[in-house]
């Protein structure tokens, strides 16, 4: 059954060792964390266990959390942060596979190009199209466009400035365009 | 195809979910987090007084050297024989036995 306490009554409780109040939190969050962490790296394992990790950090950091931040917001910043080091964790890995292998066998398998017609799935070719971008681009995109984000609240969250985040988001909004043209008729 | 579509398709994506089960599994990991093994808490105490110490100890150390240099200027030897202590070598200790070679030589010739 779900716990409708307030986030301030659930974070109490759950400082003080109540864990179906810090699991109510889990559950009220989980899909703010996924939309951050699957847009960001893709489904998959990584992005569960980085979601894991999220709720985890969130947990340690209870008796220092004082509330002036909403859940949601602190949770977001989190997410986005593990998730941006394990894009780089990724790239200093592909990096060294592709020292060792061929590179552009390496870049094909890496980025394989659906077919419109065949992957119609939304979803699919929306994070394709995600991976397109870069990391920093790709945060701005997650952020204000996919989570509904203020600009502000992408800016505090990303550490950048506000103009920085209107210009990221005009810039990829730029590169997406061709990606997602086949949406137009699905 | 302008700023807008591209925004209006963005949004159409479906939300993002985690596998079924997430809630579990996090809950899995914060419980296994509680019961920390005490070998573990004692080294998490053991870091913590070693975090601590270290500020002291090394601003100790730093007052201890800058102690000994001060007290070696003006008298000629080594800076860094003044700072680790090391007494001053004269000509004399070349031609006079350590106390510890005089124990080897009666080791040796019984």
């Amino acid at each position: 059954m779900l716990d409708h306490s307030p986030d301030q009554e659930l974070v109490g409780r759950s400082r003080g060792g109540d864990a179906d109040a810090f699991r109510a939190l889990v559950e009220r969050y989980q899909g703010v964390v996924a939309g951050v962490v699957i847009r960001m790296l893709g489904h998959g394992d990584e992005a569960d266990d980085v979601g894991q990790e999220t709720f985890l950090r969130f947990y340690k950091a209870l008796d220092t959390f004082r509330g002036e931040a909403a859940v949601k917001t602190y949770l977001t910043r989190i997410a986005m942060n593990l998730s941006l080091n394990a894009l780089k964790r990724r790239r200093r890995l592909r990096q060294r596979l592709v020292r060792w292998s061929d590179p552009g066998a390496f870049a094909a398998a890496s980025a394989p190009v659906p077919d419109p017609v065949v992957e119609a799935e939304r979803s699919e070719l929306i994070q394709w199209a995600l991976g397109q971008l870069d990391d920093i681009h790709r945060a701005v995109v997650v952020m204000r466009v996919l989570e509904d984000r203020s600009t502000r609240e992408t800016a505090e969250a990303l550490g950048i400035p506000e103009g920085t985040v209107l210009s990221r988001l005009s810039r990829a909004l730029k590169k997406l365009a061709p990606h997602l043209e086949p949406l137009r008729s699905s | 195809m302008n700023d807008e579509d591209v925004l209006t398709r963005l949004k159409s994506a479906p939300k993002a979910r985690f596998a079924p089960g997430f809630a579990d599994r996090v809950m899995a990991r914060v419980l296994s987090e509680r019961e920390v093994p005490p070998a573990s808490l004692f080294a998490r105490a053991l870091r913590r007084r070693f975090v601590r110490a270290v500020p002291v100890a090394l601003a100790a150390s730093i007052a201890l050297v800058v102690w000994s240099a001060a007290g070696a200027h003006g008298t000629g030897r080594p800076l860094l024989d003044v700072v680790l202590g090391l007494p001053p070598v004269v000509l004399e200790d070349a031609y006079t036995l350590s106390p510890l070679a005089i124990l080897e030589e009666i080791e040796v010739v019984p």
